[in-house]
């Protein structure tokens, strides 16, 4: 049920931008987020458009696994679209069914709504696309390592992800387990009223949980055992190296940025 | 007389103050390059021993657990203890921390603060030392317990450790993994040097091993040879042991009127003494 399982959306590749320090595509994807919002023209959002076009077809990544990627919000996308372009009231009247009335401002409007989103969606899609999970959090922790003089446990909270993402899938492997022994014990997970379904849960969770509890402690001993004792002193096999390219790639960002600064209307 | 590594002196301990007492009185001493098996029931106190050979437990002052002549009791030796004496837990998918068989075995070494450099080198070596180099970009949960066992064991060995410590690390693994494990480790001993001690309550994986000790309720009742300790039926089921195979057959043998010379310690043994006691008799 659970085979093959694959954390995140990665697909593996060495593209430029596979390559890139995964700070900077924190960065970059940061700045492309705040930069989507200047865009309020035809021209800014064409810009932008070419922007994640360039970015896509560097990656090397398959359009079909974007897709993919954003299929899941494409309704939000269409609901985003349909609200604004109902109820902004500005422009030539298009068509009127009885009060319902359609404006071209609300299509427009509508219209920039939904491709912002599209762009947003894109991007992000991109970056987890090209940027293994443990590379993301490497980059997170160290983005925020300053952190720290503020007494935010970055390193823990690291940590925590890291080994989240090592025990998801023995925990799907687990959940496997239980849900056909209970089955054998003759709960029935699939069929049934909403209701019946949901108490099929309870036993599902019960021994998950006592599973994980157990897991969690044992799993402190063994750290423990092999001379865990916090970030403190710590190195790290994994070394980010940030690189000219990944200056490049921070600074291609922010010039698109000064570019709709001036072409915004 | 080999250099003494672990020397442990009347170590009483309870996890509740007005609990029972886990361990009572253990004197214990192991040489180096020795092979050591720990054995005894369920709730013996076995694995509450190991951890303080470890220093995961730390005695109070009246009790003495030297390892390598470094008192644990001492704070500031508990570091460089953790670093001399590895363990491998029962668990096989509950000592993997990290996502990759790589980062795994990195592990240990990041927490004691070795350069990048020297852990690749120190990475490749330990999974070449348990055969499982091929593996290095793997996910733990596409590595069987065996295989998982044997990454445990390479992130011990990267940190270039004197002792290994099995606290049944074979008992959830099947045959064939369990066969792994035990010759990895065996090799471990016989090319580095590194004394090994096997806690388990299967007395067959006790045979080859150069020292036994038998717990009982915290206590440690025998200790010896193989060959001596499985001569001492009567303790061995008194302390709620089961006897290895072969000695079960000669107690049997024994109680129909068949003597056998000599206690065979494996089947091997067992089945030479079977075929040669019609020619003495
Ligand atoms: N963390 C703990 N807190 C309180 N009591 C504990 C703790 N760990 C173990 N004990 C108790 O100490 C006793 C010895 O446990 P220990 O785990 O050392 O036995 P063991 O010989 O390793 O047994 P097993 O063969 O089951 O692993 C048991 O009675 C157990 O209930
Ligand atoms: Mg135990």
């Amino acid at each position: 049920m659970f085979q093959n399982i694959i954390i995140g959306q990665y697909v593996a590749g060495n593209s430029f931008i596979h390559d890139l320090d995964p700070r900077s595509k924190l960065t970059a994807t940061f700045l492309f987020v705040l930069i989507v919002f200047l865009a309020n023209n035809w021209l800014t959002y064409l810009i932008l458009f070419l922007a994640v076009l360039v970015a896509m077809l560097v990656s090397n990544v398959s359009p079909n696994y974007i897709y993919k990627g954003m299929k899941p919000v494409f309704l939000l996308v269409i609901a985003m679209f349909i609200l604004h372009a109902f109820f902004t009231k500005e422009g030539e009247l298009l068509f009127a069914i009885g009060w319902f009335e359609v404006y071209l401002g609300g299509i427009i409007q509508g219209l920039f709504i939904a491709f912002r989103l599209l762009l947003l969606i894109m991007m992000t899609t991109l970056l987890t696309l090209t940027t293994a999970p443990i590379q993301m959090t490497d980059g997170l922790e160290s983005i925020f390592g300053p952190l720290r003089r503020f007494n935010v446990p970055v390193h823990e909270l690291a940590l925590m992800m890291s080994i989240s993402l090592r025990f998801i899938p023995t925990l799907l492997q687990e959940t496997e387990k239980i849900m056909k022994a209970q089955m054998a014990r003759g709960v029935d997970f699939t069929g049934g009223p909403i209701t019946r379904r949901i108490k099929a849960i309870v036993p599902l969770l019960v021994p998950l949980f006592m599973q994980s509890f157990r897991r969690a402690e044992d799993l402190a001993t063994a750290m423990e055992a092999r001379g865990y004792r916090g970030g403190e002193g710590r190195t790290k096999l994994r070394e980010l190296v940030w690189m000219k390219k990944d200056t490049m790639a921070v600074l291609t960002i922010t010039t698109i940025g000064f570019i709709l600064l001036f072409l915004r209307s | 007389m080999k250099k003494e590594l672990i020397q442990i002196n009347g170590l009483s301990f309870k996890y509740d103050e007005d609990g029972d007492e886990v361990l009572s009185n253990v004197d214990l001493t192991i040489h180096e390059g020795e092979w050591v098996s720990i054995v005894g029931h369920n709730g013996s106190g076995k694995s509450t021993l190991a951890k303080f050979l470890n220093a995961l437990l730390i005695p109070n002052e009246s009790n003495v657990v030297l390892v390598e002549g470094l008192d644990t009791v001492n704070e500031e030796n508990i570091w460089e203890v953790r670093k001399r004496v590895g363990m491998v837990f029962q668990n096989p998918d509950n000592q993997m921390v990290a996502t990759t068989v790589r980062d795994d075995v990195a592990f240990g070494l990041e927490n004691i603060g070795i350069p990048p450099k020297e852990m690749v080198a120190r990475i490749e070596w330990a999974l070449k030392r348990v055969n499982m180099e091929r593996y290095t970009e793997y996910e733990p949960h596409r590595l069987s317990g065996g295989q998982k066992q044997r990454i445990a064991i390479a992130g011990i060995l990267a940190m270039r450790p004197s002792i290994i410590i099995l606290d049944e690390a074979t008992s959830m693994l099947d045959p064939i993994g369990r066969q792994e494990v035990l010759e990895t480790v065996r090799m471990l001993k016989k090319e580095d040097g590194i004394t090994v001690i096997n806690i388990t309550h299967d007395l067959e994986e006790a045979v080859n091993s150069d020292i036994v000790f038998v717990m009982n309720r915290g206590n440690i009742k025998i200790h010896g040879t193989p060959r001596y300790i499985f001569q001492q039926t009567e303790e061995i089921i008194g302390a709620g042991l089961e006897l290895p195979f072969s000695l079960e057959v000669q107690k049997q043998l024994k109680s129909k009127g068949y003597q056998l010379s000599n206690a065979c310690l494996t089947k091997e043994d067992l089945v030479n003494e079977l075929w040669k006691l019609r020619l003495k008799t």
